[in-house]
């Protein structure tokens, strides 16, 4: 479904992603991890059309995406939940849904999705007309997981969702990511720093390190954390 | 109580005139982070077409006035800022002044340099008699049609969808973006609104001034983008209340200095605004939630 082929992404100088070569099947569920500044953003931000790629080629269901607008490539089912979580503060939470759907112009199945999405997310339904900016960071993270669904995409890409969330509610949102992904089955990309959330979620995880897959990991594994840092040699 | 009834129609007047111009430099700043000083000539050329076609009917020129406004803003956007789209702040600052300069000096070409007078809507300047009050018709006119355009731009921009792409994408581009927005149909809009808010700033002005010059829209767009400034660049409420805000502290100023000092008003409308800046960097009207970080 997915295919990168010697990917880099390049600020000024500094080459942030080094050919990197990755293949998401339809249905799977990849997983990437890596320390701080590894390239685990530059890299969703790369699929997403939002950094540009300066070598190798992204196709997405056979045609090549890399060069695209970031609207165009939403459009053709690819969403990504960004680092940080970027609701509209100042627009509702039903706002914030409603843009979700922008890429699609079906009017009464967009009313459908958020009547579905509402029962699903049950906190959002009760802050519907709420400001999106006075919601508690995981309810903002439900909220920006519901907006992505809400363009019914094919690849859905989730860059760090338990960033500056307390453990008992990254705990809910990765029960929430493995609901979806029963229910519906969809291709996924989770870009994590902690290798244990993806446990028994992601179909095989790999490790980006200083730019490049540095191959699969064993998530089952413990001795992660010091790895990513470069503070000891990776766990075999 | 007379005096102060004229103060308040008269701070609400100019102010609206400020509001107006800031909210279409907000408007474009907080989708493309371009502070668009050929705002002015957009209210220059609405100024411009009202004049040479008030003679034949007035309702007529302010239908052109609005339409060349809004050509000229899309114009502009499609030939100069569509491609620097994606260029540092202050590349797309300095096109906006070379856009300004290209403009009025065509319509010097065209018109010539001097200012000139046309007779338009000057029966506004009539006034009416609210208790003792005398009101000029062009004050009462001037609020009104901003309360209208502000209410009817607040449906558009909370009520239908491409309201809410433009207000999400003055928010967070890149965010819109990557949820499908379209960036080429969500500026074009913005641009053409910020025509619209041109050409009835320009409707509004030569009715109270009778008066074009190739240079008229300077002030405003200085006014405007100061006004976008103190009300937290990238708020269009915010940019709405910071027009307010300039226009009736220019009126105090002007009503409340001692006479020696009134030449100096605006020095001491920017030493305000310096003031306000220093107290409060992200404007007087930012709400912490909008102050968020950007993608």
């Amino acid at each position: 479904m997915l295919r990168l082929e010697g990917v880099e992404v390049r600020y000024g100088q500094v080459r942030a992603l080094r050919g990197v070569d990755l293949a998401i099947a339809d249905g799977g569920v990849v997983g990437i991890v890596g320390a701080n500044g590894a390239g685990k953003s530059s890299l969703t931000l790369a699929i997403a059309g939002a950094e540009p790629v300066a070598a190798g080629s992204i196709t997405f269901e056979g045609r090549r995406i890399d060069g695209l607008a970031p609207e165009t490539i939403a459009r053709q089912g690819i969403s990504l939940v960004p680092e940080g979580r970027h609701v509209f503060a100042d627009m509702t939470v039903f706002e914030n849904l409603d843009l979700g759907a922008s890429s699609r112009s079906d009017r009464g199945e967009i009313a459908r999705d958020m009547t579905r999405l509402l029962e699903r997310f049950p906190i959002l339904a009760e802050r519907r007309d709420g400001l999106a900016g006075k919601l508690s960071g995981g309810e903002q993270q439900q909220l920006v997981i519901a907006r992505a669904l809400m363009a019914r995409p094919r690849l859905l890409i989730l860059d760090e969702p338990s960033l500056g969330l307390a453990p008992t509610m990254i705990d809910r949102v990765y029960d929430l990511i493995a609901e979806i992904r029963r229910e519906r089955g969809l291709t996924m990309l989770i870009v994590e720093q902690n290798p244990e959330r993806l446990h028994g979620l992601a179909d095989r995880v790999l490790l980006l390190h200083t730019g490049e897959l540095a191959g699969e990991i064993d998530t089952r594994k413990e001795g992660w954390d010091s790895a990513y840092f470069g503070l000891e040699e990776m766990p075999a | 109580m007379t005096a102060a009834l004229q103060l308040v129609v008269d701070a609400l007047s100019v102010g609206s005139l400020y509001a107006l111009s800031a909210l279409g430099i907000g408007l474009i700043f907080g989708i493309m982070r371009l502070i668009n000083f050929a705002h002015g000539e957009f209210i220059m050329v609405g100024a411009y077409a009202a004049m040479l076609t008030a003679a034949i009917w007035a309702p007529f020129a302010v239908i052109v006035a609005v339409a060349v406004a809004l050509v000229v803003a899309l114009v502009t956007e499609r030939l100069a800022f569509r491609r620097l789209r994606s260029s540092p702040p202050a590349t797309l600052l300095i096109t906006s002044f070379a856009v300004s300069y290209l403009l009025q000096n065509l319509m010097v070409l065209i018109e010539g340099a001097r200012p000139q007078t046309v007779d338009f809507l000057s029966a506004l300047t009539r006034s009416m008699d609210v208790g003792g009050v005398r009101l000029p018709w062009i004050n009462v006119v001037t609020i009104a049609v901003t309360a209208v355009l502000l209410t009817l731009l607040a449906i558009f921009l909370r009520r239908t969808r491409f309201g809410r792409m433009t207000r999400a994408a003055a928010s967070d581009f890149r965010m819109a973006r990557l949820l499908g927005v379209r960036a080429d149909r969500v500026i074009a809009i913005a641009f053409a609104l910020s025509g619209l808010l041109a050409a009835a700033v320009a409707i509004l002005l030569l009715a109270q001034t009778g008066t074009v010059s190739p240079v008229m829209g300077l002030q405003l767009a200085l006014v405007g983008f100061v006004a976008t400034v103190i009300g937290g660049m990238g708020s269009l409420s915010g940019a709405v209340l910071g027009g307010l805000t300039v226009g009736a502290v220019t009126v105090l100023l002007q009503s409340l200095l001692p006479a020696e000092l009134r030449p100096f008003r605006d020095a001491f409308v920017y030493g305000l605004v310096i003031a306000v800046l220093l107290v409060r960097p992200g404007g007087l009207f930012r709400s912490a939630a909008a102050m968020q970080e950007r993608v």
